[in-house]
């Protein structure tokens, strides 16, 4: 047997085989139909469409037999299709290719064979058209001739299949795709029904494509949709196709704006069949339009509202987009400015010293040609009326994916003219603070009490000392600055020293130390020093500040002032002693001329010869107490008079000391018809030196007496009144109080209000003087509807001053 | 009796002064009343017909000189002659002039020396003070 030889083209030929996917399918009646005519027209009793495939010939129908496929090896058909014409074998025992074929020597035992070639229009030859005999026989040419046509007609079958089958895929690839479209795809025939509808229908609408098929459009889209639809529909029907965009209410799934494309389908002839239509939910790629949109708007608002100023320019510096904060600075507006490049006539790019800035040295141009990001340059933009506007400038170099020079470059200019004018003023005063520091020096300097400072964050080191504190301590600036207390004080000094800084550095107010004894170049001297703490910007101590002030001279000065002013106060006495004398001349030229008239009186009467002894001994005693009378205003003169300051403290009778008190001034009073009202308790003892209470008791009475001497019904009232341990004295005249501006300096030595020449301004504060040496007080009393004063003492004064009643016999 | 019929007001705040003095003039024969100051001095003016007045220069409730203003304001039928007693005051040469004062004295005077200046603005010529 000799097997078959393989095609020359057989591996595109098993392809073109593949290609008809025909193998291994069930019988089909055109197939069948064909086998049987061969085997009628051969008068065969077997007929088969034999394909040949890579290792078997396979029969697409096989009349007469019940194989369906045998080896190709031993495929007659494997033979044939190596042939060009029909194979047609007579009688295969006389066959070499046959004899001992399996097919021959067994069942079927083959005998005859004719097989004409299934020929595909490509040329390829995919097996044959057989009819087979178990006898010996041959063919008429026209069997032969009929054998190829029905060869032809299988071929033809075949072709005929394969494009069924190639509609079939493209139908359902088409209906694929139609069907997963998101959009509506449909056919309408000429009476509004569907023809065709694609799955989308089912989501939009509800209803399957098959049962949209055949309804019309207003049962499936809804009325109303359709009365929009309508119109479109009556266009696409003249034969011009639609686009539209339009907002739809559909039947379910509500309003959609959808864009429609309707396509007319007419024939060749013009005559109508239907529309083509396709329908696209845009609602949502609306909606991002405008989501897209509203955010370029945003942007374009935050690029124009922005504070700095932003420019892009290209690779040739010519500026491309621009915000109005940069347009503000420039000071041109948007279409004056886009399109231009730095060296624009109408604006100048100066530097910080107002050189023009070359353009190598812009800061675009470095970003431009070096690639690198310019941060923060200071420049000035002059402007054509020669304004400048000062900026800081950042210049950003953009690239394009991967490019290794940048395309254009991004700027941002951020208006720092207001900043420059400050620092310019800042200069300014800066230069006016150091010339204050100058002064500031130069006064510390010739200032004549000594000034250091102590670095309080600096545990009090000296960082201020001047010329006098040179001077006063012997210790130069240079040694002293950057030293401590402890470095030039004993131990015991220093500390004092520093427990007063640290006192001052707590407190916002000057602490003050009146005399404190320092060792210095010329030896012991009374400092006055006061300290005070010098704040920083945010309000923490950081400077004690100290003035210290020699005090020695001052003092023994004020020692000197202290003696003038006893001998002031004596003599102010004797001057009160004057201004008394008046009344006390009077006071006792009353007394002389009492005993005068009375002496002559009794010389009379003893010239008489009837001596009545009775009258002249009642006048003889009054006499005596004219007499007694006027000893005791000398007396209380010599009390008065006389310093009592180191007099020990007595126990005294009030009653006493203002009746001494009164003794002086009655006549006065007299005279100037001021009613004296006394009011005082019997028997009230105090410890006092009573010739000082005298005195400030005078003292208040005599300034009343002339502080009402204008008005009318004038009084003095003095009260005494008792009040635990203590007793009040009050002098009260008729006037109606002291102005305010008067009371505080009342009490000071030398203020006065009466006529130069009447007062010497020492009274009260001598007088307080006195009430404090009691341990009393002297006050106005502001409370008091009439003019009054209060002395108020303690009944006993401490034991130690206190000396036992001693009456004098 | 060289005073008699003349009346003689006296005004001084201290009694045993005024004592003397009207006991003095009486003693003349003088009608003597008392004051203790200018104010009742005034009411005694003003019901008594006065030939002199011999006043106290101070005294509460009205001194000697204002009482002479007041006498001098009211225009008395009859003019009485002043005599001032005074401490150590001062009286001014105008106030003197003016009040139309007849003498000051000073305490302690002298009874004789005043009794007889009294009796001379007066108009009593010879007025013996042998036993005065």
């Amino acid at each position: 047997m000799k097997l078959p030889q393989t095609p020359d083209n057989e591996n595109l030929r098993l392809e073109a085989l593949q290609g008809y996917d025909i193998l291994d399918t069930s019988p089909e009646p055109q197939f069948d139909d064909i086998t049987l005519l061969a085997s009628q027209i051969c008068n065969t009793p077997i007929a088969l469409v034999s394909l040949v495939d890579q290792n078997r010939q396979w029969f697409k129908s096989h009349h007469g037999i019940d194989a369906t496929e045998t080896p190709r090896e031993v495929a007659f058909c494997a033979h044939a299709i190596n042939e060009s014409e029909p194979l047609i074998v007579k009688d295969t025992a006389l066959d070499d290719r046959f004899k001992d074929n399996p097919l021959v020597t067994d069942g079927p035992n083959v005998k005859f064979y004719a097989g004409a070639q299934l020929i595909t229009p490509m040329g390829y030859k995919l097996g044959t058209l057989c009819v087979i005999d178990h006898s010996a026989r041959h063919l008429s040419p026209i069997q032969i001739q009929m054998l190829e046509a029905l060869a032809r007609q299988v071929v033809a079958q075949l072709e005929l299949r394969r494009l069924a089958m190639l509609a079939r895929r493209r139908e359902k690839f088409l209906e694929t795709i139609l069907g997963s479209l998101p959009g509506l795809v449909s056919y309408v025939d000429i009476n509004f029904k569907f023809q065709y509808c694609n799955s989308a229908y089912e989501k939009w609408f509800k209803m399957a494509p098959k049962d949209c098929v055949g309804k019309s459009i207003p049962q499936v889209i809804g009325d109303d949709a359709f009365k929009i639809a309508k119109p479109y529909f009556e266009q696409v029907f003249a034969g011009k196709p639609q686009q539209f965009e339009r907002s739809i209410p559909f039947r379910s799934g509500g309003n959609r704006i959808v864009a429609v494309t309707l396509i007319p389908d007419h024939d060749e002839s013009g005559n109508m069949n239907g529309v083509f239509n396709l329908v696209t939910d845009i609602s949502d790629l609306r909606k991002n339009e405008s989501t897209a949109v509203t955010k370029a708007n945003q942007l374009q608002a935050l690029f124009d509202g922005m504070a700095e100023g932003v420019m892009v320019m290209n690779a040739n510096g010519k500026i491309i987009s621009v915000n109005d904060s940069a347009l503000e600075i420039i000071g041109l507006n948007r279409p004056q400015i886009v399109g231009s490049n730095a060296f624009d006539p109408r604006w100048t790019s100066i530097n910080e010293d107002l050189s023009t800035c070359s353009s190598e040295e812009l800061p675009s141009y470095l970003a431009m040609t070096t690639g690198q990001t310019q941060r923060r340059r200071i420049m000035g933009i002059r402007h054509h009326n020669q304004t400048v506007r000062w900026v800081s400038i950042t210049a950003t170099p953009i690239f394009k994916s991967d490019a290794t020079f940048p395309n254009q470059v991004l700027m941002t200019l951020s208006d720092i003219t207001e900043l420059k004018r400050r620092e310019a003023e800042r200069d300014i005063s800066n230069a006016q603070l150091s010339a204050s520091k100058r002064l500031l020096t130069s006064v510390l300097e010739t200032l004549p009490v000594a000034v250091f400072g102590k670095d309080i964050k600096k545990q009090f080191q000296y960082v201020i000392w001047n010329k006098r504190a040179e001077e006063l301590f012997g210790t130069s600036a240079e040694k002293c600055l950057g030293t401590y207390d402890s470095d030039h004080f004993t131990k015991e000094q220093a500390d004092f020293f520093r427990s007063k800084d640290i006192e001052a550095s707590l407190s916002s107010e000057i602490i003050d130390i009146p005399a404190e004894p320092a060792q210095t170049a010329a030896g012991t001297v009374i400092l006055h020093t006061r300290k005070v703490v010098v704040r920083d910007d945010q309000g923490k101590p950081s400077i004690l500040l100290g003035v210290s002030e020699d005090i020695t001279a001052k003092i023994e000065a004020q020692k000197t002032i202290h003696d003038q002013q006893i001998k002031l106060i004596a003599s102010t006495k004797m001057s009160a002693l004057g201004e008394m004398a008046g009344g006390i001349a009077h006071e006792i030229n009353n007394p002389l001329a009492i005993i005068n008239g009375k002496a002559s009186q009794l010389k009379r009467m003893l010239r008489k010869p009837d001596l009545d002894i009775e009258k002249l001994t009642t006048e003889l005693t009054k006499i005596e107490a004219t007499v007694e009378r006027i000893s005791k205003i000398i007396k209380g003169l010599r009390v008065f008079s006389r310093n009592s300051d180191s007099d020990p403290m007595e126990r005294s009778s009030v009653n006493q000391i203002i009746e001494d008190t009164l003794e002086l001034m009655k006549e006065r009073f007299k005279f100037d018809s001021i009613e004296l009202r006394v009011n005082c308790p019997p028997d009230l003892w105090i410890d006092c030196r009573p010739t000082q209470i005298t005195q400030i008791l005078s003292n208040l009475m005599s300034n009343a007496r002339d502080a009402i001497s204008s008005i009318k019904e004038k009084w003095v009232a003095l009260d005494v009144k008792i009040n635990a341990d203590r007793v009040h004295i009050t002098v009260t005249d008729c006037g109606l109080g002291i102005p305010h501006a008067v009371v505080d300096k009342l009490m000071q030595p030398f203020f006065t209000t009466k006529e130069v020449g009447k007062g010497t301004g020492l009274g009260l504060s001598i007088s307080k003087g006195i009430a404090e040496d009691h341990k009393g007080h002297l006050r106005y009393n502001p409370n008091s509807k009439h003019t009054q004063f209060e002395l108020e003492l303690p009944i006993q004064q401490p034991l130690q001053v206190t000396l036992p009643v001693t009456k004098s016999a | 009796m060289p005073f008699t019929g003349l009346t003689i007001l006296i005004v001084d705040d201290e009694e045993a002064l005024r004592d003397i003095l009207a006991e003095d003039f009486r003693s003349l024969g003088a009608n003597v009343i008392e004051a203790k100051n200018g104010a009742t001095a005034l009411v005694q003016i003003k019901s008594h017909k006065c030939d002199a007045i011999i006043t106290d220069l101070r005294m509460p409730g009205g001194d000697g000189l204002s009482l002479l203003r007041k006498i001098q304001y009211l225009k008395l039928p009859i003019e009485p002659k002043f005599f001032l007693c005074s401490g150590t005051d001062q009286i001014s040469q105008d106030d003197i002039r003016s009040l139309n004062i007849s003498e000051v004295f000073e305490k302690p005077y002298n009874r004789r020396s005043l009794a007889r200046t009294v009796a001379r603005a007066l108009g009593i010529a010879d007025i013996d003070l042998t036993d005065f």
